[in-house]
């Protein structure tokens, strides 16, 4: 049934096509443009195949600058920045290899000062009385205070006698109290009088 | 065939002449398919022109070693200009075209047996692409792969869909009786 439908269709498909004789080449053939396919086809491709790649290849090294050290992308996140490092001379990344250098500089300084502060804390722990006595050697005393023109008073104390000692004493006395004791002494005199 | 396959590689590299046995080979088919798809002589004429015209821009993109089916590729072609005309007159439904120039068809053939016309009215009734499947599978004689080809429909499917339209026009001649 179904082949006798179809084969009668054909015959009136076949039909509805009427009497065109093969038509007219010459109107289409003015048409027809020249083909430059194989530049076309070549040039497409060309630019096709280098895309994909390309298009690829910024897709990783976007994905990976959220990565993290230790991660699978982050070798591709160190390799992106190093080439954008060598490809553009931009300041940041100057400014970044410096400031780098001067962080690992200073960690050095901080391990040896550390190291040297060690050093002298054991030194300390091993002679804390040489130290008391090195810092009491090194504090004025009243007869160091007395002494320094020692050979002078001991003439003027031969020549004046006991008197005169004293009254440099004094006076070396007034010479060591601090200046600005002397001002607010002064300061206290004055708001007296006012 | 392998004087087509001559004449499609020849023409690829740009020889006019081996492209105009082509367009004699395959413009009556072209033709046919273009008039029973929009109903009229001139408008057909028209587009089996253009589609031979589109058929020698894109004839270097085709490739006879990737078993692309020449007939598939510039049957293509065709109902894609074909679709492309219908969409520009939409403004005339066209369905209610096809029935008037069916009317016309009946008046002007009267003598045809009443069994052929019905199927014709079956068939135009059918879906936009289940048509293109029966004209191009049963009328045309392609093989299932190249109206694969044409109607972008994977095979599997084209089998099944096929079936289905063939019931369907069964059910339509039955009903009409």
């Amino acid at each position: 049934m179904n082949k006798d439908i179809l084969e009668k269709a054909r015959k009136d498909y076949i039909h509805s096509g009427g009497s065109l004789g093969g038509g007219r080449w010459e109107d289409i053939s003015a048409r027809l443009p020249s083909q430059s396919f194989s530049y076309r086809m070549i040039v497409g491709r060309v630019i096709v195949i280098s895309i994909i790649p390309i298009l690829f290849l910024s897709g990783l090294v976007g994905v990976s600058q959220a990565s993290k050290p230790g991660e699978f992308l982050y070798p591709v996140k160190v390799a992106s920045q190093k080439f954008a490092n060598k490809i553009s001379n931009k300041l940041e990344f100057n400014i970044q290899k410096k400031s780098q250098k001067v962080l690992s500089g200073q960690d050095k300084v901080i391990e040896k000062n550390q190291e040297e502060t060690g050093e002298t804390e054991n030194k300390k722990s091993e002679s804390p009385k040489k130290d008391n006595t090195e810092v009491l050697e090194n504090k004025p005393t009243i007869t160091q205070i007395s002494q320094p023109n020692s050979s002078s008073s001991e003439n003027n104390s031969n020549s004046n006698g006991r008197g005169q000692g004293l009254e440099n004493a004094a006076e070396q006395k007034n010479k060591i109290k601090p200046e600005p004791e002397r001002g607010k002494s002064e300061e206290n005199k004055g708001r007296g009088k006012n | 065939m392998d004087d087509l396959e001559t004449w499609i590689k020849r023409a690829q590299k740009g020889d006019k002449n081996a492209f105009e046995n082509i367009y004699k080979f395959f413009f009556k088919r072209i033709y046919r398919y273009c008039n029973y798809n929009l109903k009229r002589k001139d408008v057909a004429e028209d587009i089996a022109q253009e589609t031979f015209i589109k058929c020698w821009k894109s004839l270097p993109s085709f490739s006879l070693k990737k078993g692309g089916s020449f007939q598939a590729f510039i049957f293509k072609i065709a109902r894609n200009l074909i679709i492309d005309e219908s969409r520009k007159k939409k403004t005339i439904k066209l369905e209610e075209y096809l029935e008037e120039n069916n009317d016309k068809n009946l008046e002007d053939d009267l003598d045809r047996k009443s069994e052929e016309l019905k199927i014709r009215s079956a068939i135009n009734k059918l879906d936009e692409t289940d048509k293109q499947i029966i004209i191009l599978r049963y009328f045309e004689d392609l093989s299932f792969s190249e109206v694969e080809e044409v109607v972008s429909i994977k095979s599997g499917a084209l089998r099944v869909r096929t079936h289905r339209i063939l019931k369907k026009i069964k059910e339509e001649l039955n009903s009409n009786e």
